[in-house]
């Protein structure tokens, strides 16, 4: 049995999956056809939002998500922790949360006179931090390492987090009052930021009156391990090849946010390698053993625009990082097809 | 293997060869063409031998290793090439040194060494064309080797398209360089040098199109090219007016190896005493008008004048002269022998254009066109000379400016102690006087000559010399003299009034005998000044008054037996026009119409040319555009079917091109197949999505095509071409005119396919 699919019952995954090397792209895009419609059984109507953030799961990059009030980002974060039989722990930033409340602490033990870790929520497959732009600097800072190494360094000594590990933070850009936005260092590391936005009527209906049988969060049945997830995002990574003139085309996109004139800051380089990155799983799931320039042009909103910080004239001028990116896709050149190979 | 292939690789050295026969053709100027022709074969053609033995001719390699161990080291190439030329040049141009007229000796190696050293400054010190001497002929033989045997060495041993044209481009300064100058043109050696490359890279360019194609395309671009630098190069604003650099005004002269220290000048008194001396005599037409030039003395330094130095040796012919260049009134030729005339100067007319002197070594004045000797003069001696006869028109003179010639206005100022010389003021004023009233330089000498004629006489007898001092002793004292003193006289005092004036020594044109052949004896030595005009050159005038004969009679003053006396169609003769002219009196200066005139004449009509040049480019890029096209889609119909199913695909972006999609160059391919299935009728539309990802898939994956999947996409482009022809919006002829006749447009189908469309 290799194939995946959502178990009519239970909150067990069907079955491990068994690799070999045909059908492990074919698994993958089953897996994350599987997982994207069990999540969309209670995000109704988003599956494009679904679909980058299961990439960004399986790419092993974090993930923002931004947008106002009531328009599903806990939910989105939540569906995904339920859809992985892994540990999901979330996390409320408030203004007075420290950076030992996601970290963890040390504690003197008198039976055994040691120190003991008490690890914090952060240690998880699956992080949600919700209103992450309401903790302070100093609390937001402390994910950085995380983010970053995957492991914490907590008086000298370093904890690994266990893998897959994904942090899925929501934030809300109306209601400022009382925030601390993310720095560009911080936002350099989620892989990308996406937003979720209104339903559109017939979802929002549907949603309202209960169709699709009343799914809850709680009642989504599992659909993966993390051992799976793992084992897929090997896959996405060594089993699709990307060929020179797309990863040069990437690094182009990437460079020509750094020349606009309307940026102040651009993409750096590791914009472009998550954009090849993020790339191969979008390849892998559509069963593709090669990454296109498709790919790289579609994930190139997502990935980079919020990396980029526009200049004073452009912010005055009404200019977004979306109408720079639009503009840079736009004017960058495509690599047209040869019949000349070259993988990277 | 990059570049070229193997058996382009060896025809290129038909190319290689060619060019360094362009080398040798460019040598014509300097020898001439039949001359330099046997020798530039010889040299391009025996080292492409050499080296297609010696490199190891063309091969097929399989592998890298292969073809490492194939590839034959240089150095035997070099050595064995060295070794033939030295045996070539001794067998053809060194034979009468060489052991059996074939194998060079010790001493015949050193003289072919030292002649490549020297044949460069004996060419630049020589008028051209150069003589046909082996020791000057080797360096074409050097030139056309050293670019035959580099440019084949690189035709053959690397891939680079037109780097085995290079030695031929560099070689071909030589020839160049020292052709400038002398007779005939360059053009017809760079026609035939683009000629050479175009074949070259018509060779070696990468394969695009069959041979034929190739061929049937690339020739007539050739030849077009060809055509056109043979129509513009000439005509280039400025080619014709402007002198290119010459080494030779660099190179120092040898001086002449035997000069008697006596000027011609100072002769005349005594060849006067002694009239019935044969100098020479002269066969052929000769009016009796027609003056014999000895030699032309140009230098005064207050006590005496001197000859022109500026001698080169010259295998006969006589350059043009560079200060101007009057309409021809006729072409003459005649022999003259030698008598008793010695020194190192020939008796030559104005001007000679070829001089035929067996056994003479030759030396010509470029300027003057005086020629001489390099070994001085025998009794005896015979030679041909021909004569291009100027036509002077009063009429053109009389309103042209005098030349700027500081070097033929300078007199000395002081004398040795650095006083001035008292006796310069005072020919300075006397020709002021003769020649106050005067608006015109023509004018001016013409009454500077009449004054002199009017106020003094002709004596043989008269005290020598043209020292300030003597003729300050002429004009006041005696006021009688030889020509020498009239002539002087002129020279000095036009040179007071800023005239460029020179004085120039020969004979009157002597006594015709029974046979029809005019002996020239000592008394008919004659001296007479030239001043310089503007764009015509030198002129002569005739200051000397009515001189006594060796018969005693009375013969009429030179001026009136100028060569414009002999123009049959002329009504009126250069010296009636003079006293004319000289009589005139005018209010000021005439509006220059005549020297207007000539140089509307003279102008270079360039805008002819532009608008053929841009004619020709509108031509070229329109017909570039037209079969552009047609060639792009053969060329993406070639290849393997990889290659032929991204050629499909290419060639649906064109059509669709037609449909409205815009050509940024940022679409994916799968934008442009989604353009595509939205834009165009179902039947054509659902097409694009499959070829698209096959056509990813071959770029960007490793999917294996067959040759079906190439004829499934060529037929699926066909369907979508059709159906951009008929679809409705498509865009109107004027805008898919405009797209198809952009550059990029054109640019984009004569690309390489592997490059891809940016």
């Amino acid at each position: 049995m290799t194939q995946l699919a959502t178990p009519a019952n239970g909150n067990q995954p069907a079955e491990a999956p068994q690799f070999h090397a045909g059908d492990a792209l074919r698994l993958f895009r089953e897996c994350f056809r599987a997982l994207g419609d069990n999540i969309e059984r209670v995000v109704v109507g988003k599956r494009d939002v679904v679909d980058l953030a299961l990439i960004a799961l399986f790419a092993e990059g974090h993930l923002l998500v931004e947008d106002v009030p009531g328009t599903g980002k806990t939910t989105l974060a939540r569906a995904i922790s339920a859809s992985i039989d892994a540990s999901w722990h979330r996390i409320q930033f408030t203004p007075d949360l420290l950076p030992s409340d996601i970290t963890g602490v040390s504690m003197f033990r008198q039976t055994t006179n040691t120190f003991e870790f008490l690890p914090g929520p952060v240690f998880a497959h699956v992080v949600i931090g919700d209103e992450i732009n309401r903790a302070s600097p100093k609390t937001q800072s402390a994910m950085l390492e995380v983010m970053e190494e995957g492991r914490i360094t907590v008086d000298g000594t370093t904890h690994e987090v266990p893998r897959p590990f994904i942090v899925i933070a929501t934030q809300n850009p109306v209601d400022m009052s009382g925030t601390y936005p993310l720095p560009e260092a911080q936002l350099d590391r989620f892989l990308m930021r996406v937003t979720v936005g209104y339903p559109d009527l017939a979802s929002e209906i549907a949603v309202a009156s209960g169709a699709g049988g009343g799914a809850t969060i709680e009642g989504l049945p599992v659909i993966a391990t993390a051992r799976h997830i793992q084992e897929f995002v090997q896959v996405a990574r060594h089993r699709v090849g990307a060929a020179q003139p797309v990863v040069d085309y990437a690094v182009r996109l990437a460079r020509a946010t750094r020349e606009n004139a309307h940026t102040r800051l651009g993409a750096g380089p590791r914009g472009s390698v998550a954009l090849v990155r993020a790339a191969r799983v979008r390849a892998a799931a559509q069963e593709r053993n090669h990454i296109l320039p498709e790919d790289v042009k579609a994930l190139a909103r997502p990935i980079l625009t919020h990396r980029l910080l526009l200049a004073p004239d452009a912010e005055l001028g009404g200019v977004t990082a979306a109408d720079v990116l639009d503009e840079i896709l736009d004017r960058v050149p495509a690599p047209q097809p040869t019949a000349a190979k070259g993988h990277a | 293997m990059s570049g070229p292939g193997i058996r382009r690789r060896g025809w290129s050295l038909v190319a290689t060869t060619s060019a360094a026969l362009c080398v040798g053709f460019a040598f014509r100027r300097v020898f001439g063409t039949g001359e330099v022709m046997l020798t530039a074969a010889l040299s391009a053609i025996v080292p492409t031998i050499v080296v297609l033995a010696c490199s190891g001719g063309p091969k097929r390699f399989v592998t890298d290793a292969e073809k490492a161990r194939a590839t034959r080291p240089l150095w035997p190439s070099l050595v064995l090439s060295a070794l033939a030329w030295i045996l070539v040049v001794s067998a053809s141009l060194f034979r009468d040194r060489a052991v059996g007229h074939v194998l060079p000796t010790p001493s015949g190696m050193r003289d072919i060494a030292a002649a490549v050293v020297d044949a460069p400054k004996s060419i630049l010190t020589t008028v051209l064309p150069a003589p046909t001497d082996g020791e000057l002929l080797v360096l074409v033989s050097a030139c056309v080797w050293v670019a035959a045997l580099a440019g084949a060495e690189l035709a053959l041993r690397t891939g680079t398209v037109s780097l085995p044209a290079l030695p031929a481009l560099l070689a071909l300064i030589v020839p160049v360089v020292l052709g400038v100058g002398g007779p005939g043109s360059n053009l017809p050696v760079v026609v035939a040098m683009i000629g050479a490359i175009g074949l070259l890279l018509l060779i070696r360019a990468p394969e695009r199109l069959p041979p034929l194609g190739t061929a049937l395309v690339g020739v007539p671009i050739v030849i077009a090219l060809a055509c056109v630098a043979a129509l513009l190069g000439p005509n280039l604003p400025g080619t014709r007016t402007r002198r290119p650099p010459d080494l030779r005004d660099l190179v120092a002269l040898p001086r002449p190896e035997r000069l008697t220290g006596i000027s011609p000048l100072d002769r005349i008194s005594a060849w006067l005493m002694s009239p019935d001396q044969p100098m020479f005599s002269v066969d052929g037409p000769s009016a009796p008008d027609r003056y014999w030039r000895l030699t032309v003395l140009d230098r005064y330094d207050g006590s005496s004048w001197y000859p022109v130095r500026n001698l080169r040796a010259t295998a006969g012919r006589v350059p043009e002269s560079p200060d101007g260049r009057p309409p021809v009134l006729s072409t003459v030729v005649n022999t003259v022998t030698l008598r008793d005339l010695g020194d190192i100067w020939l008796p030559g007319t104005d001007r000679p254009t070829e001089v035929d002197a067996p056994g003479l070594r030759l030396r010509v004045d470029p300027d003057s066109g005086v020629i001489a000797s390099g070994s001085g003069l025998r009794s005896g001696t015979r030679y041909r000379i021909d004569t291009r006869v100027p036509a002077l028109d009063p009429d053109r003179l009389q309103f042209l400016p005098a030349a700027q010639d500081p070097a033929n206005t300078a007199l000395p100022e002081s004398d040795a102690t650095g006083r001035p010389i008292p006796a310069l003021e005072s020919l300075r004023a006397k020709a002021t006087v003769a020649t106050s009233g005067s608006t015109f330089p023509y004018q001016q000498a013409l009454r500077l000559a009449q004054w002199l004629r009017a106020n003094h006489r002709y004596d043989i007898s008269a005290v020598p010399g043209h020292s300030y001092r003597n003729l300050q002793f002429f004009l006041e004292t005696t006021k009688e003299g030889t020509s020498e003193q009239f002539a002087t006289a002129f020279a000095v005092m036009a040179r007071t009034l800023n005239l460029p004036s020179r004085v120039v020594v020969g004979f009157s044109a002597g006594r015709e005998g029974a046979n029809g052949v005019r002996e020239v004896r000592s008394g008919d030595i004659v001296a007479w000044p030239e001043v310089e005009f503007e764009g015509v050159g030198w002129v002569p005038f005739f200051p000397t008054p009515g001189q006594a004969t060796d018969s005693g009679a009375r013969k009429q003053a030179p001026e009136q037996k100028t060569p414009a006396t002999s123009a049959p169609a002329k009504p009126v003769t250069r010296a009636e026009k003079d006293r004319e002219i000289a009589g005139q009196t005018r209010s000021g200066p005439a509006p220059d119409t005549a020297t207007r005139s000539a140089a509307h004449r003279d102008g270079t009509r360039w805008w002819p040319f532009v608008a053929a040049g841009a004619g020709t480019g509108v031509v070229g890029y329109l017909a570039a555009a037209g079969i552009g096209p047609v060639l792009a889609r053969r060329r993406r119909r070639r290849g393997d079917p990889r290659e032929q199913v991204i050629g499909a695909w290419r060639q649906i972006n064109d059509d669709l091109l037609g449909a409205g999609l815009r050509t940024s160059g940022s679409l994916t391919v799968g934008e442009i197949a989604e353009y595509g299935a939205t834009r165009l009728p179902p039947e054509a539309g659902a097409r694009l999505p499959g070829l698209a990802s096959l056509v990813n898939d071959i770029a960007y994956g490793d999917r294996g095509i067959e040759q079906a999947d190439a004829d499934a996409a060529w037929r699926d482009r066909a369907i979508v071409a059709g159906a951009v022809r008929r679809i409705d919006g498509r865009p109107r002829p004027h805008v898919r005119a405009y797209r198809r006749m952009r550059p990029r447009s054109v640019a984009l189908v004569f690309r390489s396919p592997d490059k891809g469309r940016e």
